[in-house]
């Protein structure tokens, strides 16, 4: 342990390294190609499933995920077949509003320095909700959610619903009415906590729109096309008293239909309802900095786009605002307390979701062979993909420019991205081969319930498959041990002969048992095995998984596959084997002893950044340092 | 006149395990194993409707239940 350097860690969520190399190759990322010395960048091995807050959550603990105890975003409550978030425990209190507790089990990287007595700043990484207080300050990432305890739902305010709803059935519940007031004004209300609710108006001034809230003072002016600043709300809760709350505004348009686009109502940064920031001032700190920022796990509007009803515009400016602010937060927080003409910090960790949210959202953009292609999104956004890496390349060359000399830079990512093209239905297909019995016909657009009493096999989340086993589950059916094992081949060759009957192409590439998939070692639990799914299912690279079955239900009336016309035109969460969507390691130490990043994983990068610091890394971690 | 619903309802548990509930809640505020059981209750399914509309707010692929696969799908598997 010779160094005792600084770290400076870029989370670049979803930067693809195929991509990536050649953007790279032609001029176009000179920032990331200035680090990428021979040897010291390359594919990073992701976790299984490769999604972030389970793959982050590696990152940060130097172990797989059976070991740090976030596994999916969804997971099975072990005693039932209640499908339940898996990144944290949720409780609520007798004024109804819920508190929580994550999954994980073991200390993170910021914990580990703070320990050895250094500063750590931790900011925005996926599944660091609720956030843990550390010598520095962590701000949540994934996990926080918004006011009203989701993950962000937004509203579309219209002085034509009818219209609106009929355009995204699936986005009818974020379409709220804009009512006449009289004198060319409308009002509208915003949905809070503990079911508050605070009104607000919309008046129209020759070409522009004045927005009140409660009956007090405007709060802003715009012209259609603009946006409002940080909106400050009050909820009187009862029990409760004043939650506060936070949202922007767009006025979308203003002629014979109004319509105004609402973010999320935000927890704020200075008093927020849910635990955003450890110690609990960082948050208020942050804001000193920057002014309101946004607070939400994931700032930009995927499911407002994915249910129909926000624009791609519309989104991308709401993302960038927030993102580019992350981006001033973090050369802020850099240069702050400074200590000797130094920086205080050893470690500053900064996630962005920049290059994930855009993949998903436009994979088809500049691919023809999508089916959701459309030649006028690639003439009127360009290449948007192209775009989004271009500013991840040109923000890095400000915190570059920023960080001192003798900084060492990490740029990692937790999973590639790639086209998704067709979408398959998993539970649908267990229930044509005799594995799982619909308890109803399907209803229209909803998954079927299961009828557990005669199924054997159901999958939640994000490809996980169990198995009704007698003892283990309420109403099993499989008997354990031998007729289990049994059973898990036979379904595991089964869906491994699975063809899509359009293509001729094989649909799974391999079924992995639960333990294996998740890995061995298991710091914080003694049994690799308790609550895991006892098969995950890894598609080939080009299929997704289709909705409504997430959370145990089976979409009995569809075909068993289908191709992606939906909004969410990419992905990495597949799931798919680990070597199909890797992420990225780019590795800069002045200074330091030789890099060797080849067969590098997530689960080596807190070994890694320790190793830089001088830092002995706890017992119990698995991964190894690159350096 | 509109027959209205009545506004409690009879659930059946265990007479072991309520006699071990009135034990448990001697000197806890609780006036019988019926509030005490109802406030469980009551907690119970909060957490799992806060828990859900975290699900159904996930904008990722698995994020929801009520999601149809899209109208216009064709057929590619019998």
């Amino acid at each position: 342990m010779t160094h005792r350097g600084r770290v400076l860690v870029v989370g670049a969520d979803g930067a693809d390294p195929q991509v990536l190399s050649r953007l790279m190759a032609d001029g176009k990322l000179p920032h990331l190609a200035r680090l990428c010395a021979p040897g010291a960048w390359g594919p990073l091995q992701t976790t299984f499933p490769p999604v972030s807050p389970v793959a982050w959550m590696t990152c940060l603990t130097g172990v797989l995920p059976a070991g740090h105890g976030i596994r999916d975003f969804i997971t099975k409550a072990p005693d039932s077949y209640l499908p339940t978030i898996g990144l944290f425990a949720v409780r609520v209190g007798p004024d109804g509003i819920p508190t929580y507790t994550s999954r994980c089990a073991v200390p993170t990287l910021g914990e580990m320095v703070s320990q050895a007595g250094r500063t750590a700043f931790i900011l925005k990484v996926p599944g660091t909700f609720p956030p843990v207080s550390i010598r520095g300050g962590m701000l949540a990432g994934f996990g926080m959610p918004d006011v009203l305890g989701t993950f962000g739902v937004s509203a579309w305010y219209t002085t034509d619903e009818a219209t609106k709803k009929a355009s995204a059935p699936e986005g009818v519940e974020l379409v709220q009415p804009l009512a006449p007031a009289g004198g060319g004004a409308w009002s509208g209300r915003i949905t809070g906590p503990a079911q508050t609710a605070i009104g607000f108006s919309l008046r129209r001034d020759s070409s522009q729109a004045v927005l009140q809230i409660d009956g007090r003072p405007p709060v802003a002016v715009l012209s259609p096309g603009e946006w409002s600043g940080w909106v400050r709300l009050a909820f009187a809760v009862p029990g409760r008293g004043t939650i506060a709350g936070m949202c922007r505004f767009k006025l979308v348009a203003l002629g014979s239909v109004v319509e105004l686009y609402r973010t999320p109502v935000e927890c704020t940064p200075d008093a927020p309802l849910f635990p955003l920031a450890a110690p609990a001032g960082f948050g208020a700190y942050l804001e000193s900095l920057v002014g309101a920022f946004a607070t939400l796990g994931m700032p930009a509007d995927l499911d407002g786009v994915r249910r129909g009803i926000v624009d791609l515009d519309t989104f991308l400016e709401d993302a960038y605002a927030n993102w580019d602010q992350q981006i001033d937060m973090t050369v802020r927080l850099m240069l702050a307390f400074p200590k000797d003409g130094q920086p205080a910090w050893d470690l500053l960790f900064t996630h962005l979701f920049a290059v994930d949210n855009v993949q998903h959202l436009f994979a088809h953009c500049q691919d023809p062979s999508h089916p959701s292609y459309d030649p006028q999104c690639a003439v009127r956004m360009g290449d948007p993909i192209e775009h989004v890496y271009r500013w991840l390349d040109d923000r890095l060359g400000m915190l570059l420019e920023h960080a001192p000399s003798d900084t060492s830079v990490i740029v990692i990512s937790d999973h590639g991205g790639l086209p998704v093209y067709r979408l398959v239905y998993l539970n649908a297909w267990l229930w044509r081969h005799g594995y799982l019995v619909p308890r109803e016909t399907q209803p229209d657009g909803i998954g079927a319930r299961v009828d557990w009493g005669r199924t054997r096999a159901a999958m939640f989340g994000t490809g996980g498959i169990w198995l009704n086993v007698q003892g283990r589950e309420p109403n099993g059916v499989v008997t354990a041990g031998a007729p289990y094992e049994a059973l898990r081949q036979e379904i595991a060759r089964g869906l491994l002969e699975w063809r899509d009957l359009e293509t001729g192409q094989p649909v799974i590439k391999q079924v992995l048992t639960g333990e294996s998939a998740l890995g061995s070692g298991v710091p914080g639990s003694a049994d690799a095995r308790a609550g895991a799914p006892d098969l995950m299912v890894a598609l080939h690279p080009g299929y997704g998984l289709g909705r409504g079955e997430a959370l145990g239900r089976v979409m009995s009336g569809s075909t068993l596959i289908v191709p992606n016309l939906s909004a969410w035109t990419g992905g990495h969460e597949g799931p798919y084997l680990v070597s199909d969507v890797p992420g990225i390691v780019v590795i800069h130490s002045p200074g330091s002893a030789p890099v060797d990043v080849r067969g590098a994983g997530l689960q080596d990068i807190a070994p890694t950044v320790l190793r830089l610091l001088g830092i002995a890394g706890p017992p119990g971690i698995t991964g190894r340092s690159l350096v | 006149m509109a027959e209205r619903k009545a506004k409690y309802t009879t659930i059946s548990i265990p007479r072991e395990l309520y006699e071990r509930v009135g034990t448990l809640i001697e000197d806890t505020g609780f006036r019988s194993p019926t509030e005490y059981i109802v406030y469980l209750t009551r907690q119970a399914v909060m957490a799992i409707e806060a828990d859900r509309n975290l699900i159904h707010s996930l904008p990722y692929a698995v994020g929801r239940d009520g999601d149809s696969a899209s109208g216009s799908a064709r057929a590619s598997d019998p």
